[in-house]
């Protein structure tokens, strides 16, 4: 027995040896003594959004090589590595999941959020306030010719909880084969967006050319719009001259007048015009896009991201992805047209922006990374391959981005883009305004009542909140 | 039962002996401990300490911060003037008791279809395995078919074949009916664990029972309410509370198909606790609907055991041995 045991003991030290002179790092020991030695921070990072947004965070990857570079000049013996995820399902469930790997000190380093959940995210001490590096760190230099509107939406209480990372406006699309067949000359439908800019062709003028195509038959639907909660819908608000939020008291308005005119143009739409499908909110996204790109449609209510999108998705029974060709041919595209005559029309952007983990141990090199990735090289390449636009002018003077008519074309609309308000509470205000939109489309409430509803909603659910008429 | 109470009284005339039943007892218990061990850590795990999270949250104001701010009743408070809340308490009503109509009784219907009146048993099991399909699809896949399957439109394949058939215009039949749809999306799938339990006791039953019956000039029709319907009470109690409890509890399809809308029309009590916790970021009043979720559960299980005599059931063994 003891010899067994002594055979045992000596083969598992033998084989200890040979293991342990396997594992060794030659590369190690062939580099000299002096040679100084690397500490490598690998950053998590992860972003949301469609397929085509996935440079959220290929272009981090890509930053990272040249934040590397400049450390080695530097004489910094730190390097970056990235670990990179993006996810194209779920945004409430990715946030979810990084407030609960939060808790327990992890969690992404650096995200993309939209900018409306800036102050659920500050508030909740989830991410890093930025000012300080934005304006003392030698890395501010990159993200100083961001457009001022933007750093606005990555603000809460007046401080910097994000870096802008992408745009994009919320755009009325028209399909041009359709206004042909209702006799519109080609020099009619080149003027619309300038006319819809002027305030010379208002909501009404398109509800009256949307039931007209249906009337003839030339449109099986004449108006879509998304079928669930999203910025559209506050965007009509405020297209009704509505307030949502006061900066005064940081609090959420509930502007009943333009509330109750944004819940009457919906009405009228499904229930008067039936321009609408009355069940517009319960479709299903693809068949929303395969009706709009085989040209059931005239008109629809989407985003820049869209012109990618339809070049990247298979949504066309016959065509498969399109081809900007077809799209220009047959698709045109203008702000949302202004609730009356020589009104401003509207449209609505919500910018993602980086945060930066609070839990993250080197949140400089955090902030390098996504400074660096924000200069207009970068960026561009986003806007360009995702439909969104660009985060400063001169990315916009990118020769791949100016070569891109579409997005030159809508660069405009930012002049005419509001906000969503930075308010914790805000998701509930519109999920809830939602529904009383829904309402109104399937004739369940008319307008009043569905404003009651609504009233009573956000009295029971939201506690930062004032009315006003 | 004599013995029973004979047993009971044990311990004050006969000490000693009461000790040494006493100890039996309790290395009995050791023996089984590592057969029952791990399903007790299972359930402590998973059942016991979430109920008692969930107890603790429901007093806590816990939001999008995820800390626990403790508030008492104010939840409890809360809920008693949600109006919304009675719509959901509504809806699951309507919900629970439509749905369990169809699990069981459809169930019991296909089991009968499957097992009793097809006699080639190849046939029986293809028929069952056809309807396990749902139940073997992942929920999003099988709510999607639902959304494809009702759109709105003429290119949704329900309005598709009412156009076709009858020249009728599309319908929007999730809107306009959206608890009969979560009702049967439920139904379906729910049907198919009953059918596969009540199969399973119908073949249990001795040939002979039928025999017999036969030879009394019994029909089909007897033959399921003298002979197949009282052998499956047991049958048709453990599956009348266990879906009772799971679609209280349930919600995911409803989420999937419906989301509770239009207008909270489809919003069943779970589901309302969901939103709230995680659309809305309230995990303490979340916790606070749970919490009511729990006990409504709790007095259902415990009615629903009495009324179908549970303690006839599980003392039959026992009476036996005596006999």
């Amino acid at each position: 027995m003891k010899k067994t045991l002594k055979t045992l003991v000596v083969i598992l030290l033998a084989l200890g040896l040979v293991l342990s002179g396997c594992g060794g790092r030659p590369e190690e020991s062939a580099e000299p003594a002096t040679a100084p030695v690397t500490e490598t921070v690998v950053f998590e990072v992860e972003s949301y959004g469609s397929p085509a947004d996935a440079t959220r965070v290929t272009n981090l990857e890509e930053a990272a090589q040249e934040l590397n570079e400049i450390l080695q000049e530097k004489g910094d013996n730190r390097r970056v590595e990235v670990k990179a995820n993006h996810v194209s399902s779920g945004y409430d469930e990715y946030n979810q999941k990084f407030m609960l790997a939060h808790k327990t000190g992890a969690g992404a380093d650096i995200r993309t959020i939209s900018h409306s959940d800036i102050a659920m995210m500050a508030e909740g001490g989830y991410i890093l306030e930025l000012d300080d590096y934005i304006n003392d760190s030698e890395w501010g230099k990159y993200v100083k010719d961001i457009y001022p509107n933007l750093w606005d939406a990555a603000k809460w209480k007046s401080k910097i909880y994000g870096i802008p990372q992408d745009t994009e406006a919320r755009t009325v699309y028209f399909r041009k084969d359709i206004l042909r067949k209702l006799g519109w000359s080609e020099e009619d439908i080149s003027e619309l967006p300038e006319k819809i800019e002027k305030g010379q062709f208002t909501l009404d003028d398109m509800t009256s050319i949307a039931k007209e195509a249906v009337d003839k038959g030339f449109a099986k639907a004449g108006i879509y719009h998304r079928p669930n909660n999203g910025a559209f819908f506050p965007a009509m608000v405020y297209n009704f001259g509505g307030k949502l939020f006061n900066q005064e008291t940081n609090k959420l308005v509930f502007d009943r007048k333009a509330i109750k005119d944004t819940l009457d143009y919906f009405y009228k739409l499904a229930q008067v015009d039936k321009v609408l499908p009355t069940g517009m909110t319960s479709m299903e996204w693809r068949q929303i896009h395969q009706n709009w790109v085989e040209g059931h449609v005239l008109f629809w209510y989407g985003g820049t991201w869209h012109w990618a999108e339809y070049q990247e998705v298979e949504y066309h029974g016959e065509l498969g992805k399109l081809t900007e060709d077809y799209m220009f041919e047959n698709m045109g595209y203008a702000l949302i047209p202004a609730a009356s005559k020589g009104g401003k029309p509207v449209t609505l952007s919500q910018p993602y922006v980086y945060v930066i983990n609070s839990n993250t141990e080197h949140p400089d090199l955090a902030f390098a990374l996504v400074a660096i990735s924000s200069q207009p090289k970068y960026n561009a390449k986003h806007a360009v391959g995702s439909g969104h636009l660009v985060i400063s002018p001169l990315a916009a003077e990118e020769p791949l981005y100016k070569e891109n008519t579409f997005l030159s074309d809508v660069q405009y609309m930012l002049d005419y883009t509001k906000l969503q308000p930075n308010h914790h509470e805000f998701g509930k205000f519109t999920s809830a305004l939602f529904k009383a939109i829904q309402s109104v489309e399937i004739g369940e409430y008319d307008p009043e009542k569905a404003l009651n509803w609504l009233e009573e909603q956000v009295k029971n659910d939201i506690d930062e909140i004032e009315f006003i008429d | 039962m004599e013995q029973y109470v004979q047993e009971k009284s044990l311990p004050v005339a006969y000490p000693k002996e009461a000790a040494e039943t006493h100890v039996k007892r309790k290395s009995s218990f050791i023996a089984a401990l590592p057969f029952i061990g791990p399903f007790l850590i299972l359930i402590v795990l998973f059942y016991l300490v979430p109920v008692v999270l969930t107890i603790v949250m429901s007093f806590t104001g816990m939001d999008f911060t995820l800390e626990w701010k403790f508030v008492g009743l104010k939840n409890y408070i809360k809920l008693c003037q949600d109006k919304s809340a009675g719509i959901a308490a509504l809806n699951t009503l309507k919900y629970v008791a439509s749905t369990l109509l169809i699990n069981v009784g459809f169930g019991f219907l296909l089991a009968i279809t499957t097992t009793y009146f097809t006699k080639k048993q190849n046939t029986g099991l293809l028929f069952q395995t056809i309807w396990m399909l749902p139940r073997m699809t992942p929920a999003v896949i099988y709510a999607l078919l639902w959304l494809w399957f009702l759109d709105p439109t003429e290119y949704g394949m329900l309005n598709a074949f009412f156009g076709k058939l009858f020249n009728a215009p599309p319908r929007d039949w999730i809107l306009t009916s959206p608890m009969p749809v979560v009702i049967i999306a439920n139904g379906l799938i729910g049907a198919s664990l009953g059918m596969v339990v009540f199969s399973a006791a119908i073949k249990s039953i001795p040939e002979s029972y039928f025999h017999a019956a036969s030879v009394d000039g019994a029909t089909d029709w007897d033959i399921i309410r003298y002979v197949i319907i009282p052998f499956l009470k047991w049958p048709i109690m453990f599956m009348t509370i266990w879906q009772t409890l799971s679609l209280l509890t349930s919600y995911e399809y409803i989420l999937l198909i419906t989301d509770g809308g239009p207008l909270n029309k489809s919003e069943v009590w779970a589901l309302y606790s969901y939103h709230k916790a995680f659309g809305s970021y309230e995990f303490g009043y979340g916790a606070a609907i749970s919490v009511v979720l729990v006990i409504i559960a709790v007095i259902i299980a415990l009615v629903m055991l009495k009324v179908f005599g549970y303690d006839a059931m599980m003392n039959r063994g026992k009476t036996k041995v005596q006999g």
